[in-house]
C-alpha cells in the first residue's frame, strides 16, 4: 500500500474527481482520506464546486438553441471550400509558375502569328526578274557589260576589270 | 480578373508588335537586300545560304561561291545608304523614287581608285539582279541586289519618274 504525503493527496484527489486517476492512485486517496480532516475537507470542496459547474453547464445546455447548428456548420464548410478553391485559382493564375506559364503560351502564339503573317520563301529561279537597266557607265579603267538571260529572266551587270577575271 | 485582362492586353500587343513590325511603316520606302558572294576557283564549294540563287551563278565558271555579306537596307525615297564591300570597295545605293510597279535605284560603285560603276536600274517588287566582276583576292565578286516593299502599300503611281524612263535612249 502506498503511503503519501497531503500535498501528493492534493493533487491526486483533483484526479480522482476528474475520473483521471489511475486505480493506485485511487487506492492511495481512499486509503489517506479517512485518516486526514484537511484532505477529506478538500475532497468535499471540490465536488461540490464540480456539481455547481456541471449544474450550471446542465442549465445552459438545456436552455440553448441548437436548432440553427448544423446549418451554421454547413455554411462554414462552405466558406472553407470556397476560400480554398479561390486560393487554387489564383494559385493557378498568378502564381510565379502560373506567369511564366502564360508568358510562355503567349510568346508561342506570338511567334505561331508571326509565321503565319511570314511572307513565303521567294523562288527566284521561276519568277520573272526583269529589270529595266536605264543608265550605266563603268569607271575610267572598267568595261561594263549587260547581260540579260532570257531563260532565267535575271540581269547581270558586269563590270570587266580586268578580262583574266572572266 | 483585370490582372488576366491586363496580362491578355500585353500579349496582345506583343503579337501586334510582332507581326506588325514586318508592315510598311508608312511613307515611301523600301528594303535593299545587298548580298555580297565571293567567286572563286579555289576549291568547290558552295555555300548553303545562296541557294536560292544556285541557278543563277551556278551557271558561271567559278567552282566555289560563298556569301560574305547580306545586308538589308532600308532606304527612304531620295535617300542614299551606303555599304561598304571588300577590299576598301564601297556601294552606294539611292532609291530615286518608288512607285507600285517598280523601284527605281542608282548603285554606285567605288573602289579605292575612283568609280567602278554607275548605273541606274528600275526594278519590280522582290526582283532579282546582279552586278557582277569586281575582283577580289584570286576571284569575282558577285553582288546580288533585290529590292523589297510590299505596293500596297505605296500611295500613289509615280509618273514622273515613268516619263523620265521613257526619254532615255
Amino acid at each position: 500500500m502506498t503511503t503519501l504525503s497531503c500535498n501528493k493527496i492534493e493533487e491526486l484527489i483533483a484526479k480522482v474527481i476528474d475520473r483521471e486517476a489511475l486505480d493506485w492512485e485511487v487506492d492511495a486517496v481512499k486509503t489517506h482520506l479517512p485518516t486526514c480532516a484537511s484532505c477529506t475537507e478538500l475532497r468535499d470542496g471540490m465536488i461540490e464546486l464540480g456539481g455547481f459547474v456541471r449544474s450550471d453547464i446542465g442549465s445552459a445546455v438545456a436552455n440553448a438553441d441548437f436548432s440553427g447548428l448544423m446549418a451554421k456548420v454547413d455554411a462554414g464548410i462552405d466558406r472553407a471550400a470556397a476560400r480554398r478553391d479561390s486560393d487554387r485559382m489564383k494559385s493557378l493564375l498568378f502564381s510565379w509558375p502560373a506567369v511564366t506559364r502564360w508568358v510562355a503560351t503567349g510568346a508561342v502564339a506570338a511567334a505561331f502569328a508571326y509565321a503565319l503573317f511570314l511572307p513565303p520563301p521567294r523562288d527566284f529561279a521561276t519568277q520573272d526578274n526583269r529589270i529595266e537597266v536605264s543608265s550605266v557607265e563603268g569607271g575610267a579603267d572598267n568595261t561594263v557589260m549587260i547581260y540579260e538571260s532570257q531563260d532565267d529572266n535575271v540581269t547581270f551587270i558586269w563590270v570587266i576589270e580586268d578580262e583574266r577575271a572572266l | 480578373m483585370k490582372r488576366v485582362a491586363k496580362f491578355l492586353v500585353a500579349v496582345g500587343l506583343l503579337v501586334g508588335a510582332v507581326t506588325g513590325g514586318t508592315a510598311h511603316a508608312g511613307g515611301a520606302e523600301a528594303e535593299i537586300r545587298v548580298r555580297v558572294i565571293q567567286a572563286t576557283n579555289t576549291g568547290k564549294k558552295f555555300d548553303p545560304d545562296l541557294e536560292d540563287l544556285r541557278k543563277f551563278l551556278g551557271q558561271h565558271k567559278f567552282s566555289s561561291f560563298k556569301q560574305v555579306i547580306d545586308e538589308r537596307l532600308t532606304v527612304k525615297e531620295k535617300e542614299t545608304k551606303g555599304l561598304g564591300l571588300l577590299s576598301g570597295k564601297n556601294l552606294n545605293v539611292t532609291l530615286k523614287s518608288l512607285t507600285k510597279e517598280k523601284a527605281t535605284i542608282q548603285l554606285l560603285l567605288l573602289g579605292q581608285a575612283g568609280q567602278i560603276l554607275d548605273t541606274t536600274v528600275a526594278a519590280g517588287p522582290n526582283k532579282l539582279f546582279f552586278i557582277a566582276g569586281p575582283k577580289y583576292e584570286e576571284g569575282v565578286l558577285f553582288i546580288a541586289i533585290e529590292p523589297r516593299y510590299d505596293p500596297d502599300q505605296i500611295g500613289q503611281v509615280d509618273v514622273g519618274a515613268v516619263k523620265r524612263d521613257d526619254k532615255k535612249p
